[in-house]
């Protein structure tokens, strides 16, 4: 009894020695596995990782902020990092591997870091489509279009950044009361406004709903898989995210932690984001995009992060009062 | 006055000549302080302190000052109502039919009526949807409506319903089998015709039984999280997703524990009218005394129809689960049919890890719970000692709460010394079985209520000790209570995320996590797959326990389990 109660005290020691880097992700959980995979493979390094919605993300952070759990806070839109620096639950690191990336991609300070960038697009299921006789959409504008009634799903901005981006990326095109008109104007084609900014696709892959309105990687991981899913990106323009990384405050493997950003950021890493199939956009040009649908075809619309994040509380609500009741 | 502190008096003298009792007394009551109210105490400061540091009930007012939020209280609880009664409906037809009457398959009705317990998180809800939506299976394919109303009121009470009645039967299973056919018996003697008997008997003898699967389908209903999220939309606003998405998409943790315990009201309000209700009406069937008798509660025209009832609904059950098993063995759900066995290869390369621990927590968590719950139940009902009612209402309370403010809860006050357990096995196993120990709770009351004193006064008499009566006789006499809250634990157990999102971690971590990962990304079919191994396990493990608990039943003789 007492050698196995030793035994255990010294695989504790070893295990806690050897301790693997501990990573949140809020990239999916097998998109994740790919990348950190790559990861180990490439620096030798273990990693730990659970997948965690950001908001959940976030929230648990803070909550074990007094002892931290984790080591990086690995995915999530770079708003919820933003909020995450603000809160101080994250510590500054600065990299060498961003030169090369576009400055409105990372963080000055280096509290937070880049891993890839998903544009917002229109998923439409052809089959169904071709059940309700409706036209190809090309422009915004043309979701209004009558015979898309009831046929169209996109996530509620209270409860969804997703969602939030979309209507940011619509007054970049419309304005801001435009951006409102236009939304009261398609709710009667609007299906359901779906609590989680994923949930679009899950109608639309399976035929259930005509067309979603979220960030695509979803959609194409359906055509992959054989759905006859198809992807419009209006020629308006469309807004993307960035998804980051932040190295969390009291974390117990700093050097991991760093070896990760150094890596997800540089060209090594970014060609793997490609490279292993997850159907994110790198945030480097530099690197080969593959068969992905080359970025310069697609228009992205440039949102002002600052405003973005003060108007939220005031945007939401104008669309809760001038947009869902109708 | 003075008899009343004499007796108070007793009591404690009574609980000093019993040290066992006393110990096992103390240490529920510490193990509820803990892992019960700790956490909501924390959770509670969190909502009432402002961001300057000051103390105050403003986020309560501002939750629900808005008419959004006031929608979503009424919708929260126009469905949990619904679904209680409609649960506990459709749970007392197949028990009592099952029970009462000898129609054909029986095992297989009780297997049906128990298999909706696993009703995987999201998927079960998306399963809703392809048998409703725009191409339902039903709706679309065989009645032509393509616009019905899935997302919203219709969607929700149906899969809520769904999800939920498995508990009214297993509850309302172990109550009318134990009311013995000679009480029926008695009555047609004395004049009864059958409808007579049934409510004037059986009926008023299954209340408690009745009022208990309702409380429990109600709290549940109110802090379900996986249906309402996937079904309700924003167009119906549901208040356990409102707190959830308070906490995770506003960030504002304050907020959305307040509009917890504005949740919260309702079910303490459910269950002391529960009590209040049921603790006069107590009958006791099971005396010891010969039972035997043969089986004629129902005329021959209305046994067929009772039995054409959960025919039409066990054959809506079977349709939901072929939908997610056409899911799983397919290569796209609902547009490219051809079979496949990728998914599962996917499953077991990805989730392995996943599959084994959710197996490892189930596990260890399910017999602590229900042993715990039928040691509660039987203090409950049968001993008098200081702070009963305490214990009864703090007991629940884990239970009432949405699951997200009870994970919350428990990272706030699980992540320091002296209770440092966040990343382990056992804040997970903890949660658990402190978080669905209730139901074994509430279904150990209704039946230990239903049981004569006498017989443990028999034992008591010829010299047993507390611990003795404990196992000997209370224990196997509770055994269908103690079967289900097994089988509820375990399941919970299996299909819980609301809670365990904020608790797992890298080296312990829930198929259900997975489900929802993989369902988010796209990989609906993969998702299904986890759903299928979920539900297999969980039937295996109904199955197996069956088998182990086959000989040990002895209550009622037509008990057929």
């Amino acid at each position: 009894m007492k050698k196995i109660f030793i035994i255990l005290v010294l695989l504790m020691l070893v295990v806690c020695t050897f301790a693997n880097l501990v990573v949140y992700t809020s990239v999916d959980e097998a998109n994740a596995r790919k990348i950190l995979n790559a990861f180990s493979e490439e620096t030798g390094i273990k990693v730990d990782y659970v997948f965690l919605s950001s908001g959940p993300a976030l929230a648990r952070i803070e909550a074990e902020s007094n002892n931290p759990q984790a080591d990086v806070w690995f995915g999530a839109p770079m708003a919820n990092h933003i909020i995450a620096k603000d809160k101080g639950l994250t510590m500054p690191y600065k990299t060498v591997s961003v030169y090369g990336v576009s400055p409105e991609f990372y963080d000055i300070d280096g509290y937070f870091h880049p891993i890839y960038m998903n544009p917002l697009g229109v998923g439409i299921n052809t089959e169904v489509l071709k059940q309700i006789d409706g036209p190809m959409p090309v422009k915004w504008e043309d979701l209004l279009n009558p015979a898309y009634s009831m046929m169209i799903q996109y996530p509620n901005p209270q409860s969804s950044g997703t969602a939030y981006s979309f209507i940011l990326g619509l007054i970049e095109v419309f304005g801001e009361d435009g951006a409102m008109e236009f939304l009261r104007n398609l709710a009667p084609n609007v299906q359901t406004y779906t609590q989680s900014g994923t949930g679009p696709s899950k109608a639309v892959g399976p035929g259930q709903t005509a067309m979603g309105i979220q960030f695509t990687p979803a959609f194409f991981q359906f055509m992959e898989q054989g759905y006859p899913i198809a992807v419009v990106f209006p020629e308006e323009g469309v807004p993307y995210e960035i998804a980051c990384t932040s190295i969390i405050k009291g974390a117990k493997n700093v050097e991991e932690a760093k070896a990760l950003i150094d890596w997800i950021v540089s060209k090594k890493g970014q060609q793997q984001i490609v490279d292993q199939k997850t159907y994110f956009y790198p945030i480097r040009p530099d690197v080969d995009f593959g068969s992905l649908q080359p970025l310069s075809t697609i228009k992205l619309l440039k949102v002002d992060e600052n405003w973005a994040a003060e108007n939220k509380s005031r945007i939401v609500e104008k669309w809760v009062e001038e947009v869902l009741p109708y | 006055m003075g008899v009343k502190s004499e007796e108070i008096k007793n009591r404690t003298k009574n609980l000093i000549k019993d040290p066992l009792l006393l110990i096992t007394i103390i240490v529920i009551f510490v193990l509820i302080a803990i892992f019960i109210v700790y956490p909501l105490l924390k959770v509670f400061f969190v909502s009432l302190r402002e961001p300057s540091g000051n103390l105050s009930f403003s986020a309560y007012g501002k939750s629900l000052s808005n008419r959004y939020m006031l929608q979503g209280f009424r919708n929260s609880l126009v469905v949990a109502g619904l679904t209680a009664f409609f649960g506990m409906f459709i749970g007392y037809i197949f028990a009592y039919t099952i029970n009462r009457t000898d129609i054909p398959f029986k095992g297989f009705f009780r297997t049906i009526a128990i298999m909706p317990i696993v009703f995987p998180p999201f998927i079960g809800a998306l399963s809703i949807i392809m048998l409703f939506g725009f191409n339902g299976l039903i709706t679309a394919n065989i009645f032509g409506i393509r616009n019905f109303p899935v997302y919203g009121f219709w969607g929700l009470m149906i899969a809520q319903i769904v999800s939920f009645f498995p508990v009214a039967f297993i509850t309302l299973d172990g109550v009318i089998g134990t009311i013995s056919p000679t009480l029926e018996d008695a009555a047609f003697n004395l004049g009864a015709n059958r409808w007579q008997a049934f409510v004037k008997v059986i009926l008023p003898m299954s209340v408690p039984g009745i009022a208990s699967t309702m409380l429990i389908l109600f709290i549940e209903s109110l802090a379900d999280f996986g249906n309402p999220l996937i079904l309700a939309g924003s167009r119906f606003p549901i208040l356990s997703v409102q707190a959830y998405l308070q906490i995770t998409g506003m960030n504002d943790t304050r907020g959305g524990a307040a509009i917890a315990i504005w949740l919260l009201i309702p079910s303490l309000i459910a269950f002391i009218l529960q009590k209040y209700w049921v603790a006069k009406k107590k009958y006791i069937t099971v005396t010891g005394k010969p039972t035997i008798s043969v089986l004629k509660s129902v005329s021959k025209p209305m046994k067929w129809f009772l039995f054409s009832l959960c025919v039409i609904f066990s054959i809506f059950i079977l349709i939901i689960y072929v939908t997610i098993f056409w899911g799983a063995f397919t290569q796209s759900w609902g547009m490219n049919n051809t079979f496949t066995l990728n998914n599962f290869k996917y499953v077991f390369d990805v989730g392995l890890h996943s599959i084994i621990d959710t197996l490892i927590i189930a596990l260890t968590s399910t017999p602590v719970s229900a042993l715990l719950g039928m040691i509660i139940a039987f203090l409950l009902v049968r001993k008098t000692f200081p702070g009963k009612r305490l214990m009864e209402f703090s007991s629940v309370l884990s239970f009432a709460v949405p699951g997200t403010v009870i994970g919350i809860g428990y990272i706030f006050a699980f992540n320091t010394p002296p209770f440092l357990l966040t990343g382990t096995l056992a804040i997970l196993v903890f949660n658990f079985v402190f978080r669905y120990m209730p139901v074994g709770i509430q279904s150990g009351v209704a039946l230990l209520n239903q049981v004569d004193p006498a017989i443990e006064e028999a034992a008591y008499t010829l010299g047993a000790d507390n611990r003795q009566v404990f196992s000997k006789i209370t224990l196997p006499l509770i055994v269908p209570a103690f079967f289900s809250a097994l089988v509820f634990a375990f399941v919970r157990a299996m299909t819980a995320i609301s809670a365990a999102i904020f608790l797992v971690s890298a080296n312990w971590n829930l198929i259900t996590v997975q489900i929802l990962s993989q369902s988010d990304s796209g990989r609906l079919s993969e998702a299904c797959a986890f759903s299928v191994i979920l539900i297999v396990m969980i039937m295996a493990f109904v199955f197996i326990l069956k088998l182990f608990l086959k000989n040990k039943i002895s209550l009622s003789n037509n008990n057929t389990i």
